[in-house]
């Protein structure tokens, strides 16, 4: 291969697994917004309390890595129904009620503080328990828990679909999302799906927190830039198209390590002017709905 | 007022508040007390730093004390902890001016509680040894005042750069990269370095190439450093992300040698990064417990008496501080406990050959208030989870 090639393969494998987390957290917008119109303005703080919450079990515990993944997701689960609670429910009263902004905010800004407290404001190693040798694969070097993050983060996407279209719970929640006065007609409890959305988004959060932290650390600040970036992936992607997301978190992943190739200075800052043109063009995202207007 | 007089006029003072409780005995006690104050940071963001100065200020006090303390009065140590906040720094100091009344301070960790303290100093005209922050405007700013109280026994930041060249030429490196974090002072950092390297007439083949702090993969900016054939690396970046480096380093197989500034000697580095990982990066350093004599002496105390609290985990803030507090109390001995005192003898101290660091026997003068420099830094290298001197 040339170098060009080897350096865009390296650049694309790095890409892919930090924007399977994008994609991961940015599915958890798109659950509570179809469902409630809200969204959590902390998921990047719940990715942050997974990853700490994690170290806590595998490494200050020594439970073993999947353990720690369940304890983790089970965590985050919990703390989803408290959200929904606090910062959801009591402001949702009314319809066009913009308070969840705050509350999630303030939410986030809790969890932060809370998190340097308990384990302090600094990088915390967050082993890797797949260790920490470079894999060759096709001449770029790949860290195991990369190809792990990618794997797990883009199956567990797959099958939270696979619940919202197959199951009954599933289908009940979408059918809430589709219309809600009509679910509640049909005899589903709206409230205890919009507590399900939750979970599920604050879940996946927290979930991708633990993917994470072998490759980031664990820190108590470490959850506001991946919370934005998957924001932007939600809007880029179509914040109702669970496809177009996925896809929204992947291609930022990508931008941002392919564009370091050619120039670190400008990574971001062309990889949002990208996202800024493609919403110029498509106000609703990639694979948004398109909104028709009848005049 | 002479200091003999002030002292008559503070117990005369305490005689009369103690009357007044009833208490003479508690008063008069606390004046004969002889006090040498510390603000440093116990908690917060810096405070390995802070526990390892705070080991080598017990340490220096404890010898000193053994050996009689002054005219047979033992000095003691009042730490306070400013939590790596200016504020805190600024009510501690003040603190131990007007309530503790200490003859030195010694302190801080962190260059913006320094820059926010050292004023409260210098009006009160207290000596203040700085032993680890590395702004250069704590010494700068009252440079040309007729008095300046404040003193440093730590490579500032404008420094650290020279001492990387002169590696870089003594070793014959002829290519060299440059990668900088997006901060402030990555910035500054890379424009030093250009900077010199220019002066030098050493080529830059690759970069500057810069990196946010919290990045986790630093592969395209190393690639760069493959392409152009760096023969040594400068990268100005804090400890997690200098793991990093190291890390995307293995990805593409990159084994150029690296050094990074004062930061990447913290135990912070090793921790975060593990000793494979770290095996060979290098740091710009005063003092490695392997560069002399005195240094693997107070090594190896450091490693006996403090083994509960991890040994000499953090070998140059022990060691600076260590340093730093001989200094003061070697002032004390010659002058007395008078501050304005204390402050002309450090500038005349002219025979200071057990240091630890590579502090030379006259540090400090009217003229430079920085003990430690261009010629008595080096570059430290870490092998097998400890800091050596670089060959």
């Amino acid at each position: 291969m040339g170098t060009f090639l080897v350096k865009l393969w390296q650049a694309m494998v790095s890409g892919l697994s930090i924007g399977s987390i994008y994609a991961l957290i940015a599915e958890g917008y798109y659950i509570t917004f179809v469902t409630t119109g809200a969204l959590n303005f902390g998921q990047g703080e719940f990715l942050m309390i997974g990853a700490l919450f994690g170290l806590t079990c595998y490494v200050s515990f020594g439970l073993p890595y999947a353990v720690a993944v369940v304890a983790v997701v089970l965590l985050t689960a919990a703390m989803g129904i408290g959200l929904e609670r606090v910062a959801i429910r009591p402001v949702m009263r009314h319809a066009l009620s913009l308070s969840w902004v705050l509350s999630t905010v303030a939410i986030s800004i809790i969890l932060k503080n809370a998190a340097v407290q308990l384990w302090g404001p600094e990088q915390i190693k967050f082993p890797s328990p797949f260790g920490e040798a470079v894999v060759l694969v096709g001449s770029a070097g790949i860290f195991p828990q990369e190809l792990f993050i990618i794997a797990a983060a883009l199956g567990t996407v797959f099958a939270v679909q696979l619940f919202l279209r197959r199951s009954l719970l599933g289908k009940a929640l979408i059918a809430v999302a589709y219309n809600r006065n009509a679910a509640a007609v049909m005899g589903i409890n709206v409230t205890r799906m919009v507590v399900l959305a939750f979970v599920l988004s604050s879940a996946l959060a927290g979930l991708g927190g633990i993917l994470i932290a072998p490759i980031t650390f664990a820190w108590a600040y470490m959850g506001t830039t991946p919370g934005i970036k998957a924001f932007a992936a939600a809007i880029f992607g179509g914040l109702e198209n669970p496809i177009g997301i996925l896809i929204g978190g992947l291609v930022i992943g990508l931008l941002e390590q392919v564009f370091g190739i050619i120039n670190s200075n400008l990574k971001e800052g062309v990889t949002f002017l990208f996202i800024l043109v493609v919403l110029a063009i498509s106000p609703t995202g990639l694979m948004g709905r398109r909104e028709i207007t009848k005049v | 007022m002479s200091s003999k007089a002030r002292i008559i006029g503070v117990r005369l003072g305490v005689i009369a508040i103690g009357l007044l409780l009833t208490s003479t005995f508690i008063g008069g006690a606390a004046a004969a007390d002889l006090k040498i104050g510390f603000t440093l940071s116990l908690t917060g963001g810096t405070d390995d730093y802070g526990k390892a100065a705070r080991m080598g200020a017990e340490l220096a006090l404890q010898e000193y004390n053994d050996k009689g303390g002054y005219k047979g009065q033992k000095v003691e140590a009042v730490i306070y902890d400013d939590e790596t906040k200016p504020a805190k720094g600024v009510e501690n100091v003040t603190r131990l001016i007007t309530r503790d009344k200490v003859f030195a301070i010694v302190g801080p960790v962190n260059s913006g509680v320094a820059l926010a303290i050292i004023d409260i100093a210098q009006k009160n005209q207290i000596p203040l040894m700085d032993t680890i922050a590395t702004a250069e405007q704590v010494i700068e700013r009252y440079q040309k005042a007729p008095k300046n109280y404040i003193f440093r026994v730590s490579l500032n930041d404008g420094i650290q750069t020279s001492i990387m060249l002169d590696y870089i030429n003594a070793r014959k490196y002829q290519r060299i990269g440059l990668m900088h974090d997006s901060t402030g002072w990555g910035q500054s950092g890379r424009d030093t370095a250009l900077r010199l390297l220019k002066e030098a007439n050493l080529n830059l083949v690759a970069g500057p190439e810069v990196f946010d702090q919290n990045d986790s993969d630093m592969t395209a900016q190393l690639t760069k450093m493959q392409e152009g054939k760096a023969d040594f690396i400068i990268a100005y970046s804090l400890a997690p992300a200098a793991v990093q480096i190291a890390k995307s380093m293995q990805k593409i197989g990159l084994k150029t040698p690296w050094t990074g500034t004062w930061g990447l000697i913290a135990p912070n580095f090793l921790k975060l990064g593990g000793k494979e990982l770290i095996e060979g990066v290098m740091a710009v350093t005063s003092y490695t417990p392997d560069h002399s004599a005195n240094a693997k002496a107070l090594h190896d105390k450091v490693e006996w008496v403090f083994k509960d609290q991890g040994g000499d985990f953090h070998p140059v803030a022990t060691a600076q501080t260590y340093d730093g507090v001989r200094l003061v109390l070697r002032a004390l001995d010659r002058v007395g406990p008078d501050p304005q005192k204390i402050r002309d003898a450090l500038e005349e101290t002219d025979d200071f050959t057990e240091a630890v660091t590579k502090m030379k026997p006259h540090p400090f003068s009217s003229q430079t208030h920085e003990s430690l420099g261009r010629d008595t830094g080096f570059l430290a290298v870490w092998h097998n989870g400890k800091l050596e001197h670089a060959e």
